[in-house]
């Protein structure tokens, strides 16, 4: 089965360029928590969605302070998931469904 | 075979140690915890922080600590607790601001020990989880090390590629045993899903059957 992982951002609705995101989960390489002083963000590593091997496409969730380890708890879980069509909303901020109650917010950097 | 998370706490917990504090709080420092020390005033409510305080004879407890005795370490209830949303000031309520789980200082100097741990990671570096996708492989680095090397973060491949390595402290002799025993892991699609910690530095925790006494974890080389 292919997997797939759906973002995005606040705009809703999301009609403009880079307002949403959906990324192959074999993709995805690794996450962390990043520098915010309050462990308030995890960041998702991909392989490049321009298949240009020479970056990365990043998507940071903003969640609950202290949290980055609940979150890649949960946002593992879901990726682990196997449903029908194989569609696994990590974070659609545009609609507020984020796979796990700690985030409230989505960004993501193509490249 | 589905991929399967692999979580490394890199980092060992922060911990500072205020012995005869005067006050009813305490504040971080960047010579015990990392710099930043964290803040946002809800960081210890989610779990990022504990506060253990020794308990002495003139020390008041609220009811949900009963009556500890002398020396007997407490931690405190996290309802007791104010962090300041950017110094890292914490502050304990006192027994008679929260009946039920304040504790008031003791008057006797040396009977106000308070340590303040970790328990959460919270800035870049202290722990990743890697897609065992990206494994590219494992290697004996000597005799108590192996080192697992993962395609890098930053997405670089072919040319410009780029390796994320994580090394694993072990048993004399025990990299094969590591090995397998994270293979195990990697190929079970049975018992295994989501997110599992192979070593975690932080909490004291490492992967399941492990059979190579696994010490220590640290990402000793990465361009990401």
């Amino acid at each position: 089965m292919v997997k797939t992982l759906y973002f995005s951002i606040g705009n809703d609705p999301s009609d403009a360029a880079n307002d949403a995101l959906l990324l192959n989960a074999a993709n995805f390489i690794a996450m962390g928590p990043i520098d915010t002083g309050n462990g308030n963000q995890t960041t998702m590593y991909f392989l490049s969605n321009d298949n240009d091997e020479a970056s990365e496409t990043t998507v940071t969730l903003t969640h609950a302070e202290g949290r980055s380890l609940d979150v890649m708890e949960d946002v593992c879980e879901a990726m682990a998931s196997e449903p029908k069509d194989g569609f696994i909303v990590v974070a659609d901020e545009a609609n507020s469904n984020f796979c796990s109650p700690y985030i409230t917010e989505c960004d993501f950097s193509i490249s | 075979m589905r991929d399967k998370y692999l979580y490394f706490g890199l980092d060992a917990a922060a911990s500072e140690s205020f012995d005869n504090q005067t006050a009813q709080s305490v504040t971080l420092d960047t010579s015990n915890f990392d710099n930043p020390t964290p803040d946002g005033e809800n960081f210890i409510a989610n779990g990022g922080l504990k506060v253990t305080i020794t308990s002495g004879a003139g020390t008041t407890w609220g009811s949900h600590y009963g009556s500890p005795v002398n020396s007997a370490v407490v931690e405190i209830h996290p309802n007791a607790l104010t962090y300041h949303a950017t110094s890292g000031a914490i502050t304990v309520a006192t027994a008679a601001a929260d009946a039920v789980y304040g504790w008031t200082k003791s008057a006797t100097g040396g009977e106000n020990d308070w340590v303040v741990t970790q328990l959460k990671p919270y800035l870049a570096g202290n722990g990743f989880v890697y897609n065992s996708r990206y494994l590219r492989g494992m290697h004996y680095q000597s005799a108590t090390t192996t080192e697992l090397h993962f395609q890098g973060k930053t997405g670089e491949m072919g040319a410009t590629d780029d390796v994320d390595t994580i090394t694993i402290t072990h048993g004399n002799d025990k990299h094969k045993e590591f090995m397998q025993g994270l293979t195990d892991i990697i190929a079970d699609d049975k018992a295994v899903s989501g997110m599992v910690v192979i070593a975690d530095d932080m909490r004291g925790i490492v992967m399941p059957h492990d059979n190579a006494s696994i010490a220590s974890v640290a990402q000793t080389a990465t361009a990401s």
